[in-house]
């Protein structure tokens, strides 16, 4: 049952990843974070390689496969994702986030759109067309954590629904083709009046008025969405009317977007160890060459970097377990918050301890100050630290009949 | 010429390759490159392309040390070359395999689109 052996193709999909994160993403890294923007034609030549962020991409989900050989394979999509992305955020976090494709807004999609919608919607992110992304907005001025506050409304009309709100602090909303917008239908109903809808760019009365300008992460997006008076159609009520009606209890726009987050939850932890790593080498590098090798410095270096290894290797296997029970199609909610809310945190330690290795030369337009900006975001987005330990919990002490 | 890919043999695609590499050699000027593809199950066979100086050679065997290998079903190379197939998706989800310099690999697949490969689909 146990093995930390990387299958073959694992370890393939870990080194071009690794070999694509530092001949095609580092090179570009700290100008991407200067400009606030990757570059687009780096994008473009990007996406027409087939390089996209998508977490269905790997391991044969739903691909025709051309030469119809190997029908039942073990599912393992989410490792293989967990694997890659630990190498995008060791590449670049924020460029990562800008690799064209359905990006955050693929997983509801793909868990909870109706065949039709799944065509529509996941068929439009192809290397023979320009770069396109797909976006998720949740978070609101009054709702993040909780997003039970959620105050943009969706008002049933003939043939659709019109879309009143503002959503804030969404990655990739301005260039996105379509958003994953939540909504309720009616406040006093709670989780069961949630809605997701995919709005298109370009609807009327859906609009982008600001991009935040940020700590970290600069070169990725993040978006302020209005939406007045936009009308959008039934057909894009995602999972459609039926899916909310099957049963009065059933799946609302609330298990929508919490479904998506036992998947995408271990690949965000991933990226935060990518980052924890990057930081890492370069300074167990920067040590062993410029350090005396005696003496307290050395010792308090040694003990510093011990812990950092220590930190990192705990976060991956706790993400590895989260990724390989949402493989074997086991509950992961528990394991996912909690590899997830252990790598946003020791990202920041990890970043921390290096620039304090590093001195004063690691503080002004160096990899590391970077990487130590960019680290917050991870131990925020897709639930903050604090949310982590309260799923956490609940997975724990509900059993009990203990309610937390 | 309305054949598709898949009704050439390996061994066809591979003149074709070439003839198309020697009408048009400007996508592979100055590269020096030995890439070998190791073809399995059906049609199973080792081929290599040459590219030095703006030429291409295909062999068949091993008579060159390769720098980079790609390993994959027939259909699959096929459809690969007229770019049916995506090589980073065939990559990411085990159809091709590569051993040695994977930048190579990355390249060309960037350098085959340079051709018009339209008339093989
Ligand atoms: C760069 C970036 C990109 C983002 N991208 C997206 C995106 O694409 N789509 C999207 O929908 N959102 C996105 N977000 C939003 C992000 O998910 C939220 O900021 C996050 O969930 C926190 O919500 P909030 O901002 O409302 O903070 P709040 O919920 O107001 O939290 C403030 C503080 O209170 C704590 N807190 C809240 N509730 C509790 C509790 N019950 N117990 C203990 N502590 C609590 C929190 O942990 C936090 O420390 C992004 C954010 C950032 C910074």
């Amino acid at each position: 049952m146990i093995s930390f052996q990387l299958s073959d193709h694992q370890q393939q999909v870990k080194e071009i990843v690794h070999w694509f994160a530092e001949n095609e993403m580092r090179p570009i890294s700290m100008e991407a974070d200067r400009l606030g923007k990757v570059p687009d034609e780096w994008l473009e030549r990007i996406n027409q390689l087939g390089i996209q962020l998508s977490t269905s991409s790997f391991g044969g989900d739903k691909q025709k496969s051309g030469s119809g050989e190997k029908k039942k394979t073990e599912r393992q999509g989410n490792r293989l994702a967990v694997i890659a992305s630990e190498e995008l955020g060791w590449g670049d976090p924020a460029i990562a986030l800008t690799l064209p494709g359905p990006g955050l807004g693929g997983p509801p999609v793909q868990s909870s759109g109706t065949p039709e919608q799944k065509e529509r919607f996941l068929s439009i992110f192809s290397r023979d067309e320009p770069p396109r992304w797909g976006a998720y907005a949740l978070t609101e001025p009054d709702a993040g954590s909780d997003v039970s506050g959620i105050r943009t409304t969706a008002k049933k009309v003939e043939g659709g629904y019109v879309l009143n709100g503002q959503k804030i602090f969404i990655t990739n909303g301005g260039r996105a083709s379509w958003v994953v917008v939540f909504a309720t239908i009616d406040r006093s109903l709670g989780r069961a009046g949630h809605r997701a809808f995919v709005v298109e760019k370009g609807t009327p009365g859906f609009s982008c008025t600001r991009l935040a300008h940020k700590m970290g992460i600069r070169a990725s997006e993040t978006a302020e969405l209005l939406f007045e008076d936009c009308f959008v159609p039934d057909e894009n009520l995602l999972g459609g009317e039926e899916y909310y009606q099957a049963k009065a209890s059933g799946p609302s726009g609330f298990r929508v977007a919490m479904k998506t987050f036992d998947n995408t939850r271990p690949i965000v932890a991933s990226m935060a160890i990518g980052i924890a790593r990057a930081a890492y080498e370069y300074t167990l590098d920067l040590v062993r060459r410029e350090y005396p090798k005696q003496g307290s410095f050395y010792h308090r270096a040694s003990e510093l970097l011990a812990d950092a290894e220590l930190d990192i290797e705990a976060a991956r296997l706790l993400t590895w377990e989260a990724a390989w029970k949402a493989d074997i199609g086991q509950p992961n909610a528990k394991e996912a918050a909690m590899c997830k809310a252990y790598a946003g945190k020791i990202a920041l330690d990890v970043c921390a301890k290096c620039l304090e290795l590093l001195g004063p030369i690691g503080l002004e337009q160096h990899i590391v100050e970077k990487l130590y900006r960019d680290a917050k975001i991870f131990d925020i987005f897709e639930g903050t630290n604090q949310i982590q330990h309260l799923v956490t919990a609940r997975q724990l002490y509900e059993p009990h009949g203990v309610r937390v | 010429m309305a054949k598709n890919i898949q009704e050439y043999t390996v061994d066809e695609a591979w003149e074709e390759i070439e003839k198309n590499l020697q009408a048009d050699p400007k996508p592979i000027e100055g590269l020096n490159v030995v890439y070998q593809y190791d073809i399995t199950g059906e049609e199973e066979g080792t081929y290599q392309l040459h590219l030095s100086d703006g030429k291409a050679k295909v062999e068949k065997g091993t008579p060159a040390e390769p720098d980079c290998t790609l390993q994959m079903g027939a259909s699959d190379f096929k459809d690969l070359l007229v770019g049916n197939l995506n090589g980073t998706a065939a990559f990411m989800s085990g159809k091709l395999k590569v051993k040695g310099d994977i930048g190579l690999a990355i390249k060309l697949e960037s350098l085959l689109r340079k051709y018009d490969t339209s008339q093989y689909k």
